[in-house]
């Protein structure tokens, strides 16, 4: 395990943080934490990476407890701000970084050049003063990876981006995945989480309300479209039967149903008369689940908080 | 090693910030007025040609831009020190410089070597110009000044080390608010314990020396002068003017101002090290 919680708190005075956080990312994986605002996600990376002291439980990074400062080498960090000394330059402040990250000097120069490039800034020139907000947040981006770090954790790195450069990011994501590394991605941007994370975890008022595959996630907001002729209220009993909360606009109804229980629904409603035009299994986005579990929320054994499966 | 990486950051910053070169051209016009000055009561031919009373007119000159160059000096600190760490919270560009494998504690005292470095520097700059403004008039012993200058820059260490700790606590400007009402009533209370002296009321005195502990930049600025007269002894009595007086701080002072210095330091480095970013 990369990162591994254990009952992780963070309580402030006025409220907020999170609490009693269990995680566990893999060596290798792309990891999302989603939540809506406000919900302790950055509290919860400002914890790991060691600017806020947890109120109790505890963490290890790469093996190494909270507070090690030893093992922050090999960690690399986007706040979620991106801001950077406003009177310095993109090199200047790649130098600061390679330094205190303990590069050698050439080593330092090198890996500026070759993480300038990565994100598309290696003609970059001027004071970050004059920089666009999406400049500064490549710039950042590029800070995080200067170390060549095995750990990097990113707060919403795209927010400033255009749709190119979310792709670009996406990719370069993709890219350091490839090479082993373990992206831990802090993002409310649920079309990105869909498109590169491999495990997720949503938070909700500071707690985990769900964590694992995105995958399961995907596939446990399964839902059926039917299209009928007239409904009657035969037919009505049967769906409410399959699902008590199923929606019906005009004459289509959908059902929150596995694939698997077609058969049985395309039955009953034959014997109850109905005519039958379509039987449609949809699958569900991560919106639909996001949606799902931050709406309902409540957390039933602690890991895994089971949908809504007919 | 960190450190110095601070250290190096800070000065480019402070260089960068256009707010040294605002001090320094200040300075610049400040000097060549004190110059200028200093030329017009003593330089004209003819002016003041007795060599015992022109040493004395020279040294109360000296007294009064002493008395302005410390003034510039703390203000100098304060303005830059004040926002040493709260500037960078505030701003947000300290998350990814505390994420690297740097202690709070290297920081910390980082950004105080940085800032002190500049503040002492400058102090012994300016120290040492008007000391040669007025050189061809009065006549200063190396030892005098030497010790003087010690003392002199002092200030610097007690106003930055405490900056550094508000720095610590609050935001820029409160810590910059804080720092300069210290100052003032540093002198204040230095002013109330010469007018205490020459009176002979004790209360007056009192409440200047409980001042000066407080904030001891006003002592250490007088204690300094009369290290610089110590030879000439006498003869800068008969200087006076307005903002040379007796009596003189005692050499516990400097020793209170160097536990003071350090226990501000101290308290930043506890404050930064607890505080959630």
């Amino acid at each position: 395990m990369v990162i591994e919680t254990f009952a992780l708190t963070k309580e402030y005075a006025g409220g907020g943080g999170c609490r009693d956080v269990f995680l566990s990312v893999d060596r290798g994986e792309i990891f999302g934490l989603l939540g809506p605002n406000g919900a302790g996600k950055s509290t919860l990376v400002k914890t790991l990476v060691g600017l806020v002291k947890p109120t109790r439980g505890r963490a290890l990074l790469l093996g190494r407890p909270l507070g090690d400062i030893g093992v922050r080498r090999r960690l690399g960090f986007l706040p979620e701000n991106f801001a950077f000394p406003a009177w310095c330059t993109a090199r200047e402040l790649l130098a600061l970084h390679a330094e205190l990250a303990g590069l050698e000097h050439r080593r330092g120069q090198q890996r500026s050049e070759e993480v300038l490039a990565q994100v598309g800034m290696a003609e970059a020139k001027g004071r970050i003063g004059t920089f666009s907000k999406g400049m500064r947040q490549r710039l950042g981006l590029a800070c995080a990876l200067l170390a060549d770090p095995e750990l990097i954790f990113l707060d919403e790195p795209t927010s400033a981006l255009d749709p190119l450069g979310r792709r670009e990011v996406r990719e370069l994501l993709l890219n350091l995945k490839a090479q082993g590394k373990t992206v831990f991605l802090n993002s409310h941007l649920l079309s990105e989480v869909e498109l590169i994370c491999d495990r997720i975890a949503v938070i909700k008022n500071g707690e985990i309300i769900y964590q694992g595959g995105l995958a399961e996630l995907l596939t446990a907001v399964r839902r059926v479209e039917v299209r009928l002729g007239a409904v009657s209220a035969a037919v009505h009993r049967v769906l409410a039967t399959f699902d008590p909360g199923f929606s019906l606009s005009g004459q289509r109804a959908t059902l929150n149903l596995g694939p698997e229980e077609v058969p049985a629904l395309v039955k009953a409603l034959v014997a109850a008369e109905a005519e039958v035009y379509e039987v449609k299994p949809v699958a569900g986005t991560l919106e639909d689940a996001f949606v799902e579990l931050v709406s309902e929320g409540g957390v039933e054994d602690g890991k895994h908080r089971p949908l809504h499966l007919a | 090693m960190k450190t110095g990486s601070i250290v190096r950051y800070t000065w480019r910053e402070a260089l960068r910030k256009r707010l040294v070169m605002l001090v320094a051209v200040l300075t610049i016009g400040f000097l060549v007025l004190f110059g200028w000055g200093v030329h017009q009561v003593l330089g004209l031919p003819g002016q003041v040609d007795r060599l015992f009373i022109r040493a004395a007119e020279a040294a109360a000159l000296l007294n009064i831009g002493l008395y302005f160059a410390s003034f510039l000096t703390a203000f100098l600190t304060i303005v830059m020190t004040s926002g040493a760490i709260a500037g960078e919270v505030e701003s947000g560009t300290i998350y990814a410089v505390l994420a690297r494998p740097l202690s709070r504690r290297a920081y910390v005292l980082g950004r105080f070597g940085g800032f002190l470095f500049l503040s002492l520097f400058y102090a012994t700059a300016l120290y040492l110009s008007m000391l040669l403004i007025v050189r061809p008039y009065l006549p200063l012993f190396a030892s005098d000044v030497l010790a003087s200058l010690g003392i002199f820059l002092l200030q610097p260490l007690v106003l930055c080390a405490l900056a550094l700790a508000a720095s610590a606590s609050f935001s820029t400007l409160n810590a910059g608010v804080l720092l300069v009402s210290l100052y003032a009533f540093g002198v204040v209370g230095g002013l109330l314990e010469q007018i205490g002296a020459g009176l002979k009321r004790e209360v007056l005195t009192n409440i200047g020396i409980f001042a000066s502990l407080v904030m001891p930049a006003d002592a250490l600025f007088r204690k300094a002068l009369f290290e610089l007269f110590a030879t000439l002894g006498q003869l800068v009595r008969l200087g006076g003017g307005p903002f040379f007086t007796a009596p003189e701080p005692s050499t516990a002072m400097l020793l209170w101002a160097v536990f003071y210095a350090a226990v501000a330091v101290g308290l930043a480095l506890y404050k930064f090290e607890r505080q959630d970013l």
